[in-house]
């Protein structure tokens, strides 16, 4: 299983407590290939792309709206 | 070493002084004549061109009169009719790829749009890039006598933590997009960083913030934007000096002559 984090450090929590899961461009469950965009990430005012670190099967942690902050797991990659 | 490019009219390439950076920018002063919807677009055509391989680029523009909202505006329900309405009211709308809330751009407002290459910023925060495209126009107000820092401001519209802000209102704003599998080929963090700043050099904060509440309402929100929230460089010119000395060119030509200097010069 590999696992899907917000980068550790891409913002200053301090300033900004959180972001939120913005969109998923894949349903829970389906197969997605290492390094395309599988969700964006919205904080102060930047919209960011995560990829998946893997091939496999998604499993989402953090439904669309849900709040993250640097270093948060949103998801699981079952390879 | 600065110098012109031929592929390219009005940029330059420069490599800063201290060489601290390992990337060399290009310095685009553009001027050409886009209508509202390809001037924004520009910035994007540039990520890609970026993400496959060109040079990191500062860009310096000016846009006609327009509402430039984000995605997260364009899907909801009441859209389509709330751009109707604006457009009747000389506002076209624009959707932007940076995220944030909806912000005018007319003459008198002026531009920076930094963009870089993912695997080139490997290290950076989303904060590290504020700073990065924001330096360069603090540099210019500071030489105009306008200090500015980062702050929130109550009541302006697409408020953030990294706002320019002077005496507590808001001078610029600014917002990012991280946008990955862009280069041709590739996968994961071959693509861009775009941020973009928007300086309100010599414009109405009266109309430009009623444009924007115009626009919430039609989408069923009161936004409570002020214009009091909002300053230009012209007033805080007018109240340093009484008056704003213009020395026979528009206010917002010298103010793009400067940030154009401050960014070769960096």
């Amino acid at each position: 299983m590999t696992e899907v984090h917000v980068p550790a450090g891409l913002w200053d929590t301090n300033t900004v407590p959180e972001g939120v899961v913005s969109a998923w461009y894949f349903d829970n469950d389906a197969a997605v290939e290492a390094g395309v965009v599988i969700a964006v990430i919205m904080v102060e005012k930047t919209e960011y792309d995560i990829e998946a670190p893997a091939s496999g099967k998604l499993h989402i942690l953090t439904e669309t709206n849900g709040v993250v902050t640097p270093g948060s797991l949103i998801a699981q990659i079952e390879t | 070493m600065t110098q012109t490019t031929a592929h390219i009219p009005n940029i330059t390439e420069h490599q800063p002084a201290n060489n601290d950076s390992p990337l060399a920018w290009r310095i685009w002063d553009d001027v050409q004549d886009y209508d509202v919807a390809s001037a924004v677009a520009r910035d994007t055509e540039l990520g890609i061109e970026i993400a496959n391989g060109a040079p990191a680029t500062f860009r310096i523009w000016e846009n006609a009169q327009a509402l430039i909202v984000s995605r997260h505006d364009a899907i909801r329900p009441r859209f389509a009719k709330a751009r109707q309405h604006m457009e009747q009211q000389g506002w076209p709308i624009v959707v932007r790829s940076t995220g944030g809330s909806a912000i005018p751009h007319r003459h008198g407002v002026l531009h920076l749009s930094m963009v870089l290459a993912r695997s080139a910023a490997i290290a950076l925060s989303l904060v590290d890039v504020y700073q990065m495209l924001c330096m360069p126009i603090q540099k210019v107000l500071y030489e105009l006598g306008i200090n500015s820092y980062f702050s929130s401001v109550q009541n302006a519209f697409c408020d953030g933590h990294y706002n320019l802000v002077t005496g507590g209102k808001k001078i610029a704003g600014t917002a990012q997009t991280w946008r990955s599998n862009i280069a041709q080929g590739k996968r994961g963090r071959e693509g861009y960083i775009l941020a973009h700043a928007s300086l309100f050099v010599d414009v109405d904060s009266c109309e430009i913030t009623d444009a924007v509440r115009q626009f919430y309402l039609m989408l069923g929100e009161d936004t409570q934007v002020k214009p009091g929230s909002i300053i230009t460089v012209r007033d805080c010119l007018q109240a340093h000096n009484g008056s704003c000395n213009d020395s026979g060119s528009p206010l917002i030509k010298n103010i793009r002559s400067r940030l154009f200097s401050a960014l070769t010069n960096q």
